[in-house]
Formats: C-alpha cells, structure tokens, sequence
C-alpha cells in the first residue's frame, strides 16, 4: 500500500520551499526564529493591502471596495499609508487587489 | 344657469357677520370678505360641506376661486339659509402680527364698492435661491452593503466637535480616552455612540424566532420600558452606562461625550455627558422688505373628507391672491415662497387590501393613490402658476421609504410641471431663500425619536436634534435609511436658520439662541388635514405665525336646528 490518497491530491503541487518533502498536506509552520522567506512582490503587495483592511482605524472594510476606502479615509483626515494608494492605482482591474479580504462573502 | 356677478353686500365691518346657529367667526383683522349668496349660483342640496358655505365677491366683482371651480360639485349653503343671507367667510389670523396687520392697513376698501381700475400686486420676486440638497440626492443605490459604515463614520466624523466641546464643558485638562484604555477608578471622558437596550422594541428576530412562538406585537404609540438600558459603543468595545444619565430621554445612535470613571463591574458610572451642540451659522444678510414664506405640511389628499379639501381650496386662495380685498391681496403677494413638507397623499391612500383580496375582485381597481395624485396635481398646478412651490416626499407619498427620500418623478404631474416653478425636492430639504438658510424635514425622524423617548413634545425633540448635531440618530436602528459609506449627510455641517419638521400633531415655533451667537428659529409645521393651519415665517424678523384656514368645523354638527335666518 502506498500512502494514503487525499483530496488535496487534485491540486497541483506548489513548490515553495526548496528541500520541502512536496506534500500536498500543506506547509509545516517555520520554526521559531527561522526567517520567512521572502514573497515575490505581488503577494507582498497583497499581504499589505491585506493588513490596510484589519485596520480598525480606517472602518469597516466589507462591502466597499479597497480604493473607495482609502478615500474615505483621506478624506476624514486619517492619513492611510500612501503605499496602498499606490498598490491600488498600479493594479487596476484585478479583483485580488481591488475587492477586499471578504468580498466572496455576502454581505 | 346663468352667473351673474354678485355685488359686495350689505354694510359689515369689522365686529359684526352673520349669525349662523348663534355664532359667528368675529372679522377681528380676518375677514376676507362677505356678500350674498346668489340662488341661482349655490344649488340647494341637503348635502353640507364643512358647515359652511362661501364666497363671495373680491374687489372687482365676480366669484372667487371656491365657489368658480366648486360649484358643479354642488358647494352648498346649509337649506335653511335664504337668498340675501349675508354670510361671513372667516380667515383666522390669530396672532395679529405681520399679516394681518398689513392687510389691516388697507381695510377700507372692504366696505366701499369695488373700484373702477382693478388693483394689482406684484409678487416679490424670489432675489436668490440655491437648493442645497445635494447631499441628500442618491444616484445609483447599491444595498449591498452593511450599516455598519454610517456608524462608523458618524463617529469618526462627530469625535473631533465632542471632544472640543468637552474641552470646553469639563477644562480642557480632561483625559479623553478610548473604551480599551480604561482604568477601573480613573475619572475620564469617553466618546462614543448610544445604543439603547428596549425589551418593548420590536425585533425581528424574537417574532420569526419559533421557539419563543410570540405574535407579533400590537404597535403602541411609544415604546420605552423601565428596564430600558443604555450601552456607549466606540470603534472597538462597548460598556453599559449608569449613574446621571436620563435613559428614558435619549435614543440609540446618538454620539455624545461621557464623563465619569469605569466601576471594577465592568460598567461607567457617569457623572456628566455633553453633546455636540449647535453647529457653527454663518449669519444672514438682513433684509429690507417683508417677506413670507409658507410652510404647509400633511394636506391628506385621497383622504376621503371634504373638510380638508375646503381647506386646501382656501389656502391655494390666499396665497395666489384670489382671497380677500386689497390689504390680504398685498399681504399673500409678499409670499415668496411655498414649501409643502410632505404627507400630500393621505395614509388611506395605502391600504394593502389589493395584496389580500383575490385577484378576480381587485383587477379593475384602482389604487387610491391614483386620484389623490390627480387631485395632487391640479392643486400644484393653481400654486405653481402664481407661486414657486418646493414639494417635499413624505412618509405617504409615492417615493422610497428609506431616508433620505427621492424627489416625487415629475410624470406624476404632468399639468403641474409645466411651470418652472414647481420644484420637486428630497427629504430632507436644504435651501438657502433671500439668504435664509432653510433646513427641515417631513417629520418622520422626529416622530421615530418620539416612539423611541420619553421627550412628549415634538418641538423639543426637533431642538433636541440640533443640540445633538444629527437631524435623524435612529436613522439606521429604527427609521430606514440608504446605507451610505463615505460620509453620513444627516450630521449638521452647519446651522440653518430655519429649522422645520412636517406633520406634527400641532403647530409651534420657538427661537433658541446658541452659544456662538447662533439664532435658530424652529417649526412645528402642524398635520393640515386634522388642523387645518400653515405656518407663515417673515424671513426678515425670523418670526413665525399660524395661519388656519377652517371653516366652522365638523363639531357644528346640528346647524339645521338652531334657527337660522335673518
């Protein structure tokens, strides 16, 4: 008997890590103090706009778009970091950078 | 039937009028006008309408306005009144102020016989107007949103005038501190936003809930409770308040300032709180002449009572200048403007019965609001021919429920909107007239807040609102409202100079003074079709007065046996 078949075995493998054993149960959690490694820079710019829409200073995030919450927070003086205005403007269209974190949720 | 024109009647002044079942409406600076009745114009029926019969003559000869166009309705005098009867149309001024006043100035031609060149008065042009409405317009609407961002940014924007006015009120050496960075013991001030737990409020859930298996509850006219408790909310927490704080009196959604120290429970004891206040006025360039503008509000058409259309008639009477002799003609041509604050179709209008009878019985039906808006129209159309006329939706009226409330469309009145004066506007209403900043709603806001607080009066919940700096706090919790997310237009930017609310049980006014040199004159516009009274507001002393245009009422029931007769 091989190993076992799993579900997960349907989506292809992602290499992330050199020297990683290719499991499709996922990745281990680095250990602590291990360094993460560097992303490419469109997931940095995702975990970025992802961190803008956790911040409870600038409102709620469901159902507005990224853009249009960051104007409303210029608008009401809050100063939102100008990085994510930039991220925003460079990737116009591209429903993972302009719809927020819970848009596959209704409401 | 031939018309003839029918002459001004026998000498009456001042004091004296014809006697109908013993009592008679005193001329007193309101008389408009008497003569005879014309047999052959007032058909005898037995039908009575409002227990008054009218008109007469205006200067110049001729039939007024009513009895023209009522006339194949067959507008009739009581049976008992005979040809060359004098009767008496009374229009109550009371307050013997600015109207009735100028009108009085030229009361002599009352009694002389009509002149030879026919009088005429210029309405006073309107110098400038802007609608500033602008917030209030939506455009696309989109619902799918929460209503968690108009509460956020209601706070966001509210927090900077509360906290400097909380400087103010308790030194400016106040710590102003956030729900999670509260010490137990530590006296302090808290920004936040009201939310009001009421057992008696009707929820949703609790109804649809089966477990719980209730009916659904009686509507009451007010629901606050004893064990009604008030929770302050900020960005992040939420604590119950206790200690000096009028639960009874305020309502969920308000944002105000708490001053007092968080308890090991876990609950504020308050010492003190402070709202917004009144927001700042720019102040209003003085004017040289009088100038009048009348509020109406609640005319009920499709109501089914004759009463209030007689009324309606009267008033679209006065203030086009067919009324009265020459002092009340140049009195209504100082009107510069009308502002009908909602609830021009009657509450009848909305019976659901279409939804509940089968379809077979309801297929030739009309809808009642079909005629009422026919009627609707032909009213506008007499106004808006003499006068600029803004109409405001309200909570009756063929529009959206949610506020703000979108302009009634234009193809409902198709004889009206053929002037340039009928203006159809939003609810609420924001305009600036001859340089007097107007602000006023149709009165549902104030009637939620009624039903939600023990505040009895309708004119101290409308001061209340603006010492609160927001025209509707319930607007998301009990009263419909748009989800908007950038900004919350309900928040004062800053103070009108006439602040009105449609549709209250009665009519007041009152001028309150802030504490910037802010003069603020509030309205109670009163419902039309119970009270039959408008409000006139002189934009030069920001005064207002009641004008009732009622005949003698449905209380003269029995006229018939209370001998009539020269």
């Amino acid at each position: 008997m091989g190993r076992k078949r799993l579900i997960t075995d349907s989506y292809p493998v992602v290499k992330r890590r050199e020297g990683s054993a290719g499991h499709s149960k996922g990745e281990l959690a680095p250990d602590l103090g291990e360094e993460p490694l560097p992303l490419s820079v469109d997931e940095e710019e995702l975990e970025l706009l992802r961190q803008f829409d956790l911040a409870w200073q600038y409102g709620p995030c469901t159902g507005i778009t990224r853009l249009q919450r960051w104007h409303r927070a210029e608008q009401m003086g809050l100063k939102p970091p100008p990085e994510v205005h930039q991220v925003l403007q460079s990737h116009p269209g591209d429903p993972r950078f302009q719809c927020s974190l819970w848009h596959f949720y209704p409401l | 039937m031939v018309e003839r024109s029918v002459i001004g009647g026998m000498p009456l002044w001042a004091g004296q009028g014809a006697r109908i079942g013993g009592r008679w409406r005193p001329a007193g600076g309101g008389a408009v006008a008497c003569g005879e009745v014309s047999r052959v114009l007032l058909p005898w029926t037995s039908w009575r309408w409002g227990g008054l019969a009218l008109l007469v003559s205006t200067r110049g000869g001729g039939l007024s306005g009513i009895s023209r166009g009522k006339s194949e309705q067959g507008l009739c005098c009581t049976p008992k009144t005979a040809p060359g009867d004098h009767l008496l149309l009374g229009l109550d001024t009371s307050s013997r102020a600015m109207f009735s006043e100028q009108a009085a100035q030229r009361a002599h031609t009352l009694l002389s016989p009509p002149s030879a060149s026919n009088a005429t008065f210029a309405r006073v042009p309107v110098v400038t107007y802007t609608n500033s409405s602008q917030p209030f317009r939506l455009g696309e609407r989109s619902f799918s949103r929460q209503y968690a961002h108009i509460y956020a940014t209601r706070l966001i924007q509210m927090r900077p005038f509360l906290v400097s006015r909380a400087q103010q009120r308790w030194g400016s050496g106040v710590l102003v501190k956030k729900l999670c960075e509260l010490q137990p013991g530590e006296k302090c001030c808290v920004v936040g936003t009201l939310f009001k737990a009421m057992p008696l409020q009707p929820s949703i859930l609790r109804e649809v809930s089966e477990e719980h298996n209730l009916l659904p509850q009686p509507p009451r006219s007010k629901y606050i409770h004893p064990d009604d408790e008030l929770i302050l909310e900020d960005e992040l927490q939420r604590i119950k308040l206790e200690g000096t704080i009028d639960v009874s009196k305020l309502v969920t959604g308000t944002v105000l300032a708490v001053l007092g120290s968080a308890g090991d429970d876990g609950k504020f004891l308050v010492e003190d709180h402070c709202f917004a206040g009144l927001a700042p006025q720019k102040p209003a360039c003085p004017l040289d002449t009088d100038r009048f503008v009348l509020l109406v509000s609640g005319l009920g058409l499709g109501g089914g009572g004759g009463e209030s259309l007689l009324g309606t008639q009267l008033l679209v009477d006065v203030v086009t200048g067919q009324l009265g002799d020459e002092g009340e003609q140049c009195s209504a041509a100082h009107v510069s403007r009308v502002i009908l604050a909602g609830n021009l179709l009657s509450h009848n209008t909305q019976s659901r019965d279409s939804i509940n009878k089968a379809k077979y019985l309801t297929k030739k039906t009309q809808a009642a609001s079909v005629e009422a808006v026919k009627m609707l129209d032909e009213i506008l159309l007499q106004l808006s021919a003499s006068v600029p006329v803004d109409v405001m939706p309200g909570e009756f009226d063929p529009t959206n429920y949610t506020l703000p409330q979108q302009p009634l469309h234009p193809c409902m009145f198709p004889l009206a909107t053929a002037y340039s004066t009928l203006q159809l506007v939003t609810n609420p209403y924001q305009a600036t007239i001859d340089g007097v900043r107007f602000l006023g709603t149709s009165g549902q806001n104030v009637s939620d807040i009624f039903r939600y607080s023990s505040m009895e009066d309708h004119l101290e919940i409308l001061e209340w609102t603006l010492q609160v700096r927001h025209i509707s706090p319930t607007a998301p919790d009990t009263l419909g409202c748009y989800p908007f997310y950038k900004t919350d237009p309900f928040i004062f930017p800053e103070c009108p100079h006439v602040y009105f609310c449609g549709n209250t049980p009665s009519f007041g006014s009152k001028i309150i003074q802030g504490p910037e040199d802010q003069t603020v004159l509030l309205v109670a516009v009163p419902d039309f079709s119970t009270t039959q009274t408008a409000c006139l507001v002189n934009l030069r002393s920001l005064a207002c007065q009641p004008i009732s245009f009622s005949g003698f009422g449905a209380e003269d029931e029995d006229l018939g046996g209370l001998g009539l007769g020269p």
